[in-house]
C-alpha cells in the first residue's frame, strides 16, 4: 500500500492568499458604513432639534389663534414668519417641516389641542422622518 | 509500504513570502485609512454626545427660569446666570431658588463649563454685573467643564438681544470644532435650539 501525502502547490497557496486578501478588503470596506451611521445620527439630532424648536414656537401662539390645519411655516406671536420657511439646510441636508394642529378626540377642543411637527429629510436614497407631538392647553388666569 | 511527505521547497517559500509581503504592503495603506476613519468616527460621536449633554443640561436649567431670572455678561469669558422661580409666596412675591447655575464660555480655552452657586439672601434674583464673573470664591461652587473645542456658545432672544432678553423664543446655539486625525481636517457640529420659557414670573 502506497500512501501519498501531498501538500498544497504554490499556485494553490497564492490563489488562497489572494482570496483572503480580497475578503479582508471587502471587510475593510465596511468601515464607511460606520461613518454613514454617525452621519445618520447627526442628521437625526438636527431634525430632532428643529422639531423641538418649532413646537416651542407654537407654544407662544395664543390658544385662540390655534386653528386646525397643516402649517408649513413657523408661527410667531403675530402671525407666521416668512423668513423661517418650512425647509432649511444644515450641513448639506435639507429638512422640511410641517405642523399639524388638530382636535384631540374625546376632549374639549376649546381647552386642549394637539400639535404634531413632522420633519422630513433625505439622507442618501432614503427619506427619513422625525415626529414630535405635544398638547397645547388654554391657560385661564 | 512507502510514505512520501513532501513540503515546500525553499524557493517556493521565498516566492510565497514575497507575494505575502506585497499583499501586506497593499493592505497596510487601506488599514491605516480604516483606522483613521474609525478614530475620526469616535471623535465625531464623542463631540456629538458632549454637545447634546451640554444642550440638555442647559435646557434643564432653563426649565424653571423666567426672563427675569437669566442674566448674561457678555465678555471674555462670557457668563450666563440662570435662577429658577419656585413659585409665589403668600404675599404674592416670587420665591426664587437659592441656587444659581452659572454657565461660562471661555473662548481662549474653548471650553464651556457650568457651576452651581448659592446666591445668598442679599441677592434678589441674579447678581448684578460683574457679579457673575466674581462668583469663583462663592460657597457651593462646583464648576465643571461640560464641553471642549467650543467655537460658539450663545443665548439670545428671537431678535438677537442678550441683556435683557426681551422676546421669545430664546435661541441657544452651540458650535463645536474638533481636529481630526489628519492635520488640516476638522469635524464641525452645530446645534441650535429655540426654547420658549415655561415660567413667566
Amino acid at each position: 500500500m502506497t500512501t501519498l501525502h501531498r501538500g498544497f502547490t504554490l499556485v494553490e497557496t497564492i490563489f488562497a492568499t489572494l482570496f483572503i486578501g480580497v475578503t479582508v478588503l471587502a471587510i475593510v470596506n465596511l468601515f464607511p458604513g460606520a461613518y454613514l451611521s454617525i452621519r445618520r445620527s447627526e442628521t437625526s439630532v438636527q431634525a430632532d432639534m428643529l422639531a423641538k424648536s418649532i413646537l416651542d414656537e407654537w407654544r407662544l401662539v395664543s390658544f385662540e389663534n390655534l386653528t386646525q390645519g397643516v402649517y408649513p411655516l413657523v408661527p410667531t406671536p403675530n402671525g407666521f414668519d416668512e423668513t423661517l420657511l418650512e425647509s432649511r439646510t444644515i450641513e448639506g441636508v435639507t429638512y422640511s417641516a410641517k405642523t399639524n394642529i388638530y382636535d384631540i378626540p374625546g376632549t374639549d377642543s376649546t381647552f386642549l389641542k394637539g400639535a404634531r411637527v413632522t420633519v422630513q429629510y433625505r439622507l442618501g436614497p432614503s427619506l427619513k422622518e422625525v415626529v414630535h407631538e405635544t398638547y397645547l392647553h388654554r391657560l385661564i388666569r | 509500504m512507502m510514505h512520501r511527505y513532501r513540503g515546500y521547497s525553499i524557493v517556493e517559500v521565498m516566492v510565497m513570502a514575497a507575494v505575502g509581503f506585497v499583499i501586506l504592503g497593499l493592505l497596510a495603506n487601506v488599514f491605516i485609512t480604516a483606522l483613521q476613519r474609525t478614530n475620526d468616527g469616535r471623535i465625531r460621536v464623542d463631540m456629538q454626545q458632549q454637545a447634546l449633554f451640554t444642550l440638555t443640561s442647559w435646557e434643564k436649567d432653563l426649565e424653571r427660569a423666567s426672563q427675569r431670572a437669566i442674566r448674561i455678561e457678555v465678555g471674555t469669558p462670557l457668563y450666563i446666570g440662570i435662577t429658577g422661580a419656585l413659585g409665589l409666596a403668600g404675599n404674592g412675591t416670587v420665591v426664587w431658588d437659592d441656587k444659581l447655575a452659572r454657565w461660562c464660555f471661555d473662548p481662549v480655552e474653548r471650553t464651556v463649563s457650568r457651576g452651581v452657586y448659592l446666591r445668598g439672601a442679599n441677592l434678589a434674583v441674579n447678581p448684578t454685573p460683574p457679579g457673575l464673573s466674581g462668583l469663583a470664591a462663592a460657597p457651593g461652587q462646583n464648576q465643571r467643564v461640560f464641553c471642549e473645542d467650543v467655537e460658539e456658545f450663545s443665548l439670545k432672544d428671537r431678535n438677537g438681544n442678550t441683556n435683557p432678553l426681551v422676546t421669545q423664543p430664546l435661541v441657544l446655539r452651540l458650535k463645536l470644532r474638533r481636529p481630526l486625525s489628519t492635520s488640516q481636517r476638522h469635524a464641525d457640529f452645530t446645534v441650535e435650539r429655540r426654547y420658549t420659557l415655561r415660567n413667566s414670573f
